[in-house]
């Protein structure tokens, strides 16, 4: 039967992406919907063909081998923990949780219950940021100097919740919710900065417009750009002595290699976007994981990571003060 | 500040342009406790920059207005839409009467009302002031404008609501989709025309202009039961106004339609564009399909050879080609308003924030 699968959290991302993946696989009983508005999951299990719906994770407990946490971050952690004390694996969307106090509870409940925990940082599983990291890892464009980063669309996520723009649900805006990816991708790639320099346009709320300098080993340079206001470039540009890499921040398909002034673009895979198939490689290997015990392709570690570089990001911010008027509209400062 | 501190301020339409900056604001400047009542969350981006309550709402629910009012002093209430005259009347007008209801009984001290110049029609008179008559005139905005602040007036007389109502102008600056990003996307894809070389008054107000009357208008004594036309400090003309736009794009000269041509050109592309837009159905299969959708182009590339910018409707050719004055003085003697921006001054913060935001 393969393993046993809920899905907590019956938002926008479960609808979008973690209900068709998981009906795709083969090896993936879909057992169970559990949201706490129940009608809600009784409307998506009648359209996926789900079997069982539950207003709890406790309900389920008994019935499936590892869950899917699809909730807003802020219930994450209690709810990671009563999965892992009932032995449950567990598949955590992005962010891990709110805060580095919050992923520790995470971890620690995961190691305790010596279940898997892995961690949504979804396009990791994009055919051509593997690539990337491969071409890297070869050292394809000799020593690298300077990373240059755009990420920016204006925000269209059919969300249920608006738990992203709320900050009574959540500590951060655009760099918690949609950063986190490139974030983890840097950091996959080069490691984690030695130091940031950090701008936003938060005025007292949640920041959509986000400016970051970091260094990372070896002399890299970096500059991040993050809208959730503006389209922008949407690309990952690594220069080195060998040549330059460009890698779409939205498109899976293909990566730009330039080398002594000729610039190739490789296709790595026939689709431009294709969020269930991301997704279901995403389950594919929290499954394999869950077979063999070993680690997934995005740990508690690396979720951890990403959380504990923008909890500074915003200490950094929170040492300047507000400003008297209000400044332009996402500028950041 | 102005006297917010404190206070609990509800603010409809806060999502958006007018409303969300006017949220910004009391919050930031003004140490106000604001709550802002969220339709759409993707929306929410902008006002959530700012230490502000977001309560998920809808105008058009009573119940959900009626909870957002609980223990707010002051009402903004800056929802207003275009496009359908469904939407218009839904959101526009029984929305505001939702507001009002739930003010009445909540008992707030006070509700702005973000009206607009639309409800004197595209052209008031020369000199026209607060007490130029309302013009129903089939736009669904502007009837829908109209028969809102009628209700506003209704609650004034019958419920004693304090009500103040704003009309602004046209307003620009950044965010300002009608009077900035148009223009701007219409200028880089060489579709943006002036009427009558642009000869035509032009009386705009700058978005923080605006917001400066809208705080005082939510806590000035005397202003109470009026209407208030809100402008910047001069008028120019449109070509002076979006002359500025031109030239940070780079573009050395706008093209222009005649109002005396248009007139007669506009009702016929008109007419063309809006049985195109009833009937659009296309079949499904061929030969039929790609007869339907050559018949579909032909027609558009007519109205475009009859008359070349399909952004311009008949009410915007009165409004740009339109001369004269408006009186605005009333929002001088009583708010005590001056606009602090002007254009020039206006017009480099919007360059800034259009190229921060990568528009141009």
């Amino acid at each position: 039967m393969g393993v046993r699968l809920a899905i907590v959290g019956c938002g926008a991302v479960a609808e979008m992406g973690h209900i068709p993946a998981a009906r795709r696989l083969e090896n993936v009983f879909l057992a169970a919907l559990v949201d706490s508005d129940k009608a809600r999951a009784e409307h998506l299990a009648e359209q996926f063909e789900v079997p069982k719906v539950f207003s709890s994770l406790t309900e389920v407990a008994d019935e499936v081998d590892a869950v899917v946490l699809a909730t807003p971050p802020h219930v994450r952690p209690a709810l990671a923990e009563q999965a892992f004390s009932a032995g449950l694996h567990v598949l955590c969307e992005k962010p891990l949780a709110n805060s580095i106090a919050d992923c520790r509870i995470i971890l620690d409940a995961g190691r305790r219950a010596k279940r898997v925990l892995a961690v949504a940082h979804t396009y990791r599983h994009m055919p051509n940021r593997i690539q990337a990291h491969l071409l890297l890892q070869e050292k394809a464009l000799g020593t690298v100097f300077t990373v240059d980063v755009e990420q920016g669309d204006p925000a269209d996520w059919p969300t249920r919740t608006g738990y992203s723009v709320r900050r009574d649900w959540t500590p951060g805006g655009v760099l918690l919710n949609e950063g986190i990816h490139s974030l983890d991708a840097l950091f996959w790639w080069f490691g984690t900065p030695l130091n940031l320099e950090y701008q936003d346009d938060a005025i007292g709320g949640l920041e959509s417009n986000v400016r970051i300098k970091m260094d990372f080993i070896g002399g890299i340079s970096c500059k991040f750009r993050l809208s959730r206001t503006c389209k922008l470039r949407n690309r990952i540009v690594i220069e080195g002595e060998a040549g330059s890499l460009s890698v779409p921040v939205w498109d899976q398909s293909r990566f730009f290699l330039t080398r002594n002034g000729r610039t190739i673009t490789h296709n790595v895979t026939s689709r431009k976007w294709d969020f269930v198939a991301m997704m279901g490689e995403q389950l594919r290997d929290f499954v394999v994981s869950i077979e063999t015990m070993g680690a997934p392709r995005v740990t508690g570690d690396d979720g951890m990571r990403v959380v504990d570089f923008i909890e500074k990001c915003y200490a950094a911010k929170h040492q300047r003060r507000l400003p008297e008027r209000a400044p332009i509209p996402g500028l950041t400062w | 500040m102005v006297g917010y501190s404190g206070r609990r301020i509800l603010i409809t339409g806060g999502t958006g342009f007018v409303g969300g900056r006017l949220a910004e604001r009391l919050a930031l400047e003004e140490r106000a406790k604001v709550r802002v009542l969220v339709h759409d969350w993707p929306k929410a981006v902008w006002v959530s920059r700012a230490d502000v309550e977001l309560v998920q709402g809808d105008v058009r629910d009573m119940d959900l207005v009626t909870k957002a009012m609980r223990g707010c002093e002051i009402v903004f209430h800056c929802v207003g839409v275009g496009g359908t005259p469904d939407n218009c009347r839904s959101i526009n007008v029984e929305g505001t009467r939702n507001v009002l209801k739930a003010a009445v009984d909540a008992g707030v001290e006070r509700v702005v009302y973000l009206s607009s110049i639309a409800v004197h029609g595209p052209n008031p008179p020369n000199n026209a002031d607060e007490r130029d008559e309302f013009r129903l005139t089939g736009s669904p905005y502007g009837d829908s404008k109209v028969m809102a602040e009628r209700l506003v007036w209704q609650f004034w007389q019958e419920h004693r609501l304090p009500v103040v109502v704003v009309r602004p102008t046209f307003v620009w600056g950044p965010r300002s989709a009608g009077f900035t990003l148009s223009p701007v996307n219409g200028m880089k894809h060489g579709r943006w025309f002036l009427v009558d070389s642009g000869s035509g008054a032009c009386h705009a107000v700058y978005i923080d202009n605006l917001v400066d009357a809208l705080l005082l208008a939510g806590v000035t004594p005397g202003a109470v039961g009026e209407a208030f036309l809100i402008t910047d400090e001069k008028r120019c003309t449109w070509a002076e106004f979006f002359g500025y736009y031109a030239r940070m794009l780079g573009v050395r000269k706008l093209p222009s339609v005649r109002s005396d041509v248009a007139r007669f050109a506009l009702p016929v592309t008109e007419y063309i564009n809006g049985a195109l837009a009833r009937f659009d159905y296309i079949p499904a299969h061929e030969p039929a399909r790609i007869l339907v959708r050559s018949v579909r182009w032909g027609l558009r590339v007519t109205a475009r050879w009859i008359f070349p910018d399909d952004s311009l409707d008949s009410w915007d050719l009165l409004k740009y080609a339109r001369q004269g004055q408006l009186d605005t003085s009333k929002a001088r003697t009583v708010l005590g308003y001056t606009p602090r921006f002007s254009l020039p001054e206006g017009m480099r913060e919007t360059e800034a924030w259009l190229r921060d935001q990568r528009v141009i």
